[in-house]
Order: C-alpha cells, then structure tokens, then sequence
C-alpha cells in the first residue's frame, strides 16, 4: 500500500462515525398497475458500510437490478428512502441528481460504457472532465498504473481487450473519490481468467483505497471477495453471509431459490 | 464536454457530411446570389459613374411620366448655348444618351437581317460629342469616332460576337426604316468588360438626332471652373434653364440613372434567395432527421455520461454544439461553393439569353455574415429539438438494453390538421381576396404555403399507415415476405416513416411549384391575348414591348394576303397628377376585329407599362 492510498484509506476510518454510505429504509418498487402489477422490490431496508466491499445476489427477476438501481438513485422506489453520505436521494430533482452523481457516486457497467471516440486515459477522466474538474497528475498516474494500462492510455476502446476496457472502466469510477461505487455484473461480460483480474481489481480498491462498493453479480466466484454478501429472492433480502466461501454462497444461492 | 461533443461528431463524419450536403447548397445558393447582385450591381455602378466621371452638374429632360416609351423631355440647343456661357461653366457638351428610358434605342441589324437582341436587354443608340473627349462615357478600341452621316461606333462586345470588323456595313432601325451605316470604329462603355446583352450604336450627335426623331439633347455634361463645388454650380446652372430641364450633381444623376437596374438586380436577387431559402428549409427537415436518428443511436451512451455527472444543460448543449459545428463547416463550404456558383449562374443566365454586365467578382462583407449566420442559425434551429429529446435520455438507459427515451406528447395529428387549415385560409385570402399581386397577399400565401407543409408533415403518420396498407398490396403479393416486412416496417413507426418522406415531399413542392410558375406565367399572357385578340396575326417587336417603327405597319398592310390590318399605338400619359395608358387605335379598321376572315396588327411606336 502506497502512502496516497494509506491516507485516504486512514482518512476513511476517521469518517467511520459518520453515516453509512449508502442506507435503504423499507423500499419498494412496483412496476405497472392494476392486475399486470409488478412487485420488483417488498420492502428492503439495509446499510452499506463504509470501506467494505457488499455483494447483492439472487435469481433473475429477484429484484436484485432493481435494488442497485434505486440505490443508485437511477430508478425511484414506489415507497421507502435511501441515503447516500447522510443525504435522502429519493426526492432530489434532476440538477441535484446530477451533482450527487459527481460527489458521490461511481458506476461500473457489465457492458463497460466506455465513449468509443475517446482514448482510455480521456474516459478515464471524463467524470473529472463532465464536472469541469482538472485531475491530479499523481493521481492519474497512480490510477492507470494500478489497472495497469500505462501503456494503454492512448488507445480507444476498439484497441482494447474486454478485461483492459473494464480496467479502464472501473479506474474511471474510482478518479472522482465517490463515496460509493456501484457495480453491475462487472464481470458478467468476460471470460472466467479475465474476470478474475477484474474481481482482484475491485477487490484491491477496496483494501487499497478504502473505496466502499456495492457489486450485483450472479456469479458465485464474484461473491466471495465480498466483504457481505446479500441474497434476494421475491424483491426482500432472504440471507446475509459475512465474506463467505464460494461453496456457502453456491448452498445459500440454493437455499434461497429453493424457497 | 466540449471536446467529447467533438470527437464524437468526428467519429460520425461521414453522416455528418451527408447530412449538411443540403445546407451547404443552400448556403452556396444564398452567397452566390449576393456575390452575383453585387457583381453586377456594381458593374452597372460603373457604368452610371463613368458616365459622369469628368463631369460636375447635369442637366436633363425632366421625366413627364413613368414608363414611357418616348422618354424624357429633350434640352434644346439654345439651352446648350446659355450654358456654356453661364459664370462658373468651363465646359460644357450635349449627348443623347438615356440609359434608363427608351428614348435613345437603335436596332443594330445582324448578318442574318435580324436586330440584334437579347430578351429585353436595351439596345442603345447614342450621340456623342466626341469634340469634348472629357464629357464622353465611352473608350475607344479601334478605328475612330463617327464623323460623317453614315458612320457609326459600335461596342466591342457585339462586334466580335456578331462578327463585324471595322470598315464592315452594318444595318440601323431607330424610329424609321433600316439604313446602312459603316462601322468605323468600336468601343467600351467605361472599363466594363461587358455590357451584357446591350448592343450600343454611337452617331455624330446630328445623325443621332435624325435617327432618333428627337430634338436637342437628352443631357448636358457640365464641368465647373476650378474652384467652383458642383453644388454651387447646380444653384447657378438651375436659374439658366427652363422649367422642362432639371439640374443634378453628377452624384445624384448617377445615383438616379441606377434606380431602374438596382429593382432588377433586386428582383434576380430575390429569385435566387428565393431558391437558397427552400434549399435551407430542406436542409432543416434533414438536419433535424439525421439528428434525431443520431440522438436515439446514442441513447446509451447519453446515458452513460448523464451517470458519470453530466447535466441536462451539457447533453443539450453537446448536441448543439454539434449542430453548430456542422452548421459552421456547411455554410464555410457553401459559403466558397456559392463563389463558384456565381459565376456558373451568370453563364447560364447568358445561356438563357440574359446576358448579365460582367465585372471583377464583388465579395461583400454581407456576403460572409450573411451566408455564415444564416447557414449556421438554421441548422442549429433544426437541431434544437433533436437536441431537447437527447436531454430527456434517462440515466437509467445506460444499464438497461433497449430502453426508450419518454417522448412529450408530439405535435399530433390534430395539430396539423389545425395548421393545415390555418395554411388552406391563407391560401384562399391570398388568391380569392381580391388583392391578389399584392405584398400582403403574397405574404399570406408564402405563410400559408409554409404552413401547409408544417401541417401536411404533422398529420402525415396518420396518412402514412393508410397509404402504406394500399402501396403494400402489390408490395406483399409481388415482394413475398420481403414485401410484407417491408409494409410492417413503414407502419411500424409511422411518425419516422412521414418525417423521413418529407424532405421528398419539400423536393416535390419545389418542383410543382416551379412548374407552376412557369405555366401560370404563360397561361396568363396567352388568355389575356386570346381574349382581347381576334386577330389572326399580331406584329409586335422582339421582345414582344419595345417599340418599333410605324412605317412596319404600313409595309403589313401592303403585303399580299392581307385583308386588313390595323396599327395601334400605345404610351404612357399623364392626366392632372395621374399616370395613364394612351393608346391610339384606327376606328375604321379596329371595329373589324372581330370578323376572323381578317387580319389585325398591331404596330406603330407602341410600348406596353412595364409595371
């Protein structure tokens, strides 16, 4: 751990007396009305502790999208409230949205996202860029070097590998320090060798960088470097394992869909 | 942001250029209408000032009424006299030249015993003092001034195009029957290159008064002693002549003399930018089709950057950004394709026979902001909607396949039926209002033209679905599952099926409308003939309204075959303060008009009102 990351990661515990960086209170989320009513999400409440990695598992159609979507402030739930750094998100108009997503919150796609007509270093600071902000050139540096695309940083998305492009993904969730990074089946993309780069990656910004991140993922393997790992079926959270082996998250995967 | 808005509509350059093709023709249209106006306009500007370019205060014939064939009044030779003798004069000459009347036109007589003439253009026959060279327009080529009878000077331009040399014959009509006259010399009107379709045929100032059936002088060329202001000498030169003359700054005669050409360069100059803007509003429909194509291609990754912060504000403007820059690259082009295009469109104007005076190309400051503020306004206009819809991508659609930008309620159908009324309304005042000619009635129907459009465009997906289950009969029958696919596709999405006819329907509005103008023209021309005319034949001149000699009408009569003919002549006049036709009839031979077995001319000097 390098002294940047050290400081930060020390800054993170200090914070700890804060409020968790994202909290979820009895949300729920129906789709549709009358008889063709859908219920995604019945009432889910839970807390994301800071500097931990939290997985979210289910089935399809648990509802498990859906929940990282509202807490990500994408979607909006049909009851409840969800937190991020202390501010109710829930009832934020469009421009307050768009600044919480600046301060608070970075995405990594199962898709990348990456703009196609950008280099990697230019998508990788693109959130910086959007919001008018210049990087620290130390910073930067650090960053690409710890996805390990040095010498990558002027190809477009086009000359990358799958692995490279999501490297280059998650490098650009982590530039602007957000308070929480979301992560939609980042692996959900890629070969088994290749995701498990991507899973160390995430992992490392996690220990590193103190970065709290929420990961939906279907995948077994994903769930086991999570700090907890959250199991959904029917729109409500059905089983919670702290850093669990593979083999307990494949028996609670059964468990639960058995239900 | 500004960058990504950049490099994206980099990546997509091709389309891009496709797409502002039709605003670089109508920006090319647009600047090519002011480089040519301005050529010209600044050709005959020339002309009008080196007609004065030595000279300090004219004197003139007033102008009794508008329009008139025979012109203005003359100056006598006595005026002449008075004022070479007046205090400040140091010099002064008399010439007959009438650059806006008909009143100095002499027919130049080509090798094949046709006048030379093109479309209207005047064919000029001057007087000239060549004693005085100071006070004289023209430059000479070759040869020498006229100096006897039967000589002439004619323009450089028509003797190497009609192929006469000097010491060749050539034939004159003016006001009376043809005569031979020996070319001694040629020349240019000023340092113009080319007087356009005007001939010009330059007599001893004696010989131009015969031919022409005038008396004295059209003008007198004053020159002031040293010293002595122009406006000073008109204030002297006005108490020297009578009441029939007028006295002007060789400033404000130019200026005068200009009147007549600039509503002619004003009326080619409204034609052309006529045409740039149904070009433009063309090339709106595209602009604002391929960009919303592009915007819904690019819903993901709107929606991408909208999740990694971008506001509302960014995305709307990195879309019109890039209409902008589109907007700047077409009208740059078009701008400098329009430069070309002036010079293709005098070659075809010459080729139509309007041959237009040639001079240096002009690029006016107007030219460039015009072009470039237009081109760009109208493409990034056309984006703006487009660019609204992009601001309107949720963030959500970067995670979830195939989701669908919420639409606002479009203009619908009703909408336009709405507007389409409006337009039918404008249409019927314009054309059943009684005011038909006039501005507000030609205001209405441009309005009510444009309106259509909008309207037909805003209920044509209703059209759409009905037109595309008739047109996909055959389509299935012939076309097989292909053909039905192709029916589903067309109605799938009738709102872009419609929109993307309807730069196709604006192409074929121009074209009808084109026809039509064409057509309505003529057809109004031949009924007011066919139903004022019984006559078998009618002798007009040229043209079809100049003038021409009445000693023609007399030479029909005698012709064998004709049972009768009969002259009419018509002018201008002017009763108390009111301008008037005066047309002289022969009662005798006009009451038998009517029997078919005979014949009916019309002749003498006749003119028609130009209004």
């Amino acid at each position: 751990m390098n002294a940047a990351a050290a400081a930060l990661s020390d800054e993170r515990v200090l914070l700890d007396h804060s409020p968790p960086a994202v909290g979820a209170h009895a949300i729920a989320r129906r789709y549709g009305e009358g008889d063709t009513a859908v219920d995604a999400l019945r009432g889910v409440s839970l807390e994301v502790p800071r500097g931990q990695l939290t997985a979210v598992m289910g089935p399809s159609g648990s509802g498990k999208s859906t929940l990282m979507h509202i807490l990500a402030g994408l979607d909006q739930p049909t009851r409840g409230s969800v937190e991020i750094a202390g501010i109710e998100i829930t009832k934020l108009k469009d421009n307050e949205l768009t600044k919480l997503r600046r301060e608070h919150i970075g995405f990594v796609f199962q898709f990348f996202n990456l703009l196609p007509m950008l280099t990697a270093e230019e998508n990788l600071v693109l959130p910086l860029t959007i919001a008018g902000r210049k990087p620290e050139p130390a910073w930067l540096e650090q960053l690409l070097e710890s996805v390990g695309l040095d010498d990558r940083r002027k190809h477009r998305p086009s000359e990358l590998s799958g692995g490279q492009q999501q490297r280059v993904a998650i490098a650009r969730a982590l530039v602007s320090r957000p308070t929480v990074l979301f992560a939609d089946e980042p692996t959900g993309n890629l070969d088994s060798a290749t995701s498990a780069e991507i899973l160390e990656l995430v992992r490392r910004s996690v220990d590193e960088l103190g970065q709290t991140t929420v990961m939906v993922t279907h995948d077994a393997v994903a769930a086991t470097i999570a700090d907890r790992v959250l199991f959904l079926a029917d729109g409500q959270i059905a089983k919670s394992l702290a850093r669990p082996s593979q083999a307990e998250v494949i028996d609670a995967i059964q468990e639960v869909a058995g239900q | 942001m500004t960058g990504v808005a950049l490099k994206g509509l980099l990546a997509r350059r091709v389309r891009a250029i496709l797409t502002a093709l039709a605003i670089v023709l109508g920006v090319a249209m647009v600047s090519g209408s002011f480089v040519l106006t301005d050529t010209i306009s600044k050709a005959f500007d020339s002309i009008f000032t080196s007609s004065y370019s030595h000279t300090d205060a004219v004197v003139s014939g007033r102008k009794l009424v508008d329009y008139s064939t025979g012109g203005n009044t003359t100056v006598s030779q006595t005026v002449l006299e008075r004022i070479k003798r007046t205090r400040d004069v140091a010099a002064a000459s008399g010439a007959l030249i009438d650059l806006n009347g008909d009143s100095t036109h002499a027919n130049l007589i080509g090798r094949d015993g046709k006048a030379i003439q093109s479309n209207g253009n005047p064919t000029f026959g001057f007087g000239i003092d060549t004693s005085q060279p100071r006070f004289n327009p023209l430059k000479l080529k070759e040869g020498h001034w006229a100096t006897g009878a039967h000589q002439v000077v004619i323009d450089a331009e028509t003797a190497k195009k009609q192929h006469f040399a000097v010491g060749d014959t050539i034939g004159v009509a003016a006001s009376g029957p043809k005569e031979s006259f020996r070319i001694v010399g040629t020349a240019t009107y000023g340092d113009v290159k080319s007087l356009g379709g005007a001939t010009l045929a330059v007599f001893t100032i004696p010989t131009a008064q015969r031919l022409l059936d005038l008396h004295g002088y059209s003008v007198i060329s004053v020159a002031a002693k040293p010293g002595v202001s122009a406006d000073r000498l008109v204030s002297e030169l006005k108490q020297e002549v009578p009441a029939s003359a007028q006295v002007r700054t060789a400033k404000e005669q130019a200026n005068e003399d200009k009147q007549g050409v600039a509503s002619f360069i004003s009326f080619i100059r409204g034609f052309l930018l006529g045409f740039g803007g149904i070009a433009l509003f063309v090339g709106a429909f595209v602009i604002f089709n391929t960009l919303s194509i592009t915007v819904a291609h690019r819903t993901r990754e709107l929606a991408t950057l909208r999740t990694l912060g971008a506001s509302r504000r960014q995305v709307l403007r990195s879309v019109v950004l890039e209409s902008f820059a589109i907007g700047l690259a077409a009208s740059v082009i078009g701008l400098v394709a329009g430069f070309g295009l002036a010079r293709g469109l005098s070659s075809l104007f010459g080729a139509l026979g309007l041959t237009l005076p040639q001079t240096s190309s002009v690029y006016a400051t107007h030219t460039f902001v015009i072009s470039l503020v237009l081109g760009v306004l109208v493409t990034v206009l056309a984006g703006f909607v487009p660019a609204l819809r992009a601001t309107r991508v949720p963030p959500i659609a970067a995670v979830r396949e195939g989701a669908v930008i919420q639409r606002k309620k479009r203009l619908g159908p009703a909408a336009g039926v709405v507007l389409f009324g409006i337009a039918s309304a404008l249409i019927a005042y314009a054309t059943l209002g009684g005011h038909f000619g006039s501005g507000k009635s030609l205001l209405a129907l441009a309005g009510g033209a444009l309106l259509g459009l909008l309207g037909v465009a805003g209920f044509a997906p209703v059209l759409v679905t009905a037109l595309a289950s008739v047109v996909g009969i055959p389509a299935k029958r012939l076309g097989g599952a292909a053909g039905g696919l192709a029916t589903d596709n067309a109605t799938r999405n009738p709102a872009r099926t419609a929109s993307t006819a309807a730069a196709l329907m604006i192409g074929l509005a121009l074209v009808t409308f084109v026809a039509v103008l064409g057509k309505g023209v003529h057809g109004s021309v031949d009924r007011a003939v066919n139903k004022q005319v019984t006559a078998d034949w009618v002798v007009t001149s040229q043209n079809g309204w100049s003038a021409f000699p009445a000693g023609a009408g007399r030479a029909v009569a005698k012709a064998p075959g004709v049972a009768l003919a009969s002259d009419i002549r018509s002018d201008r006049g002017r009763i108390g303060s009111a301008n008037v036709n005066v047309n002289g009839i022969d009662p005798a031979s006009i009451a038998s008009s009517g029997d078919r077995d005979r014949t009916q001319r019309w002749s003498g000097s006749t003119a028609t009102e130009r209004s």
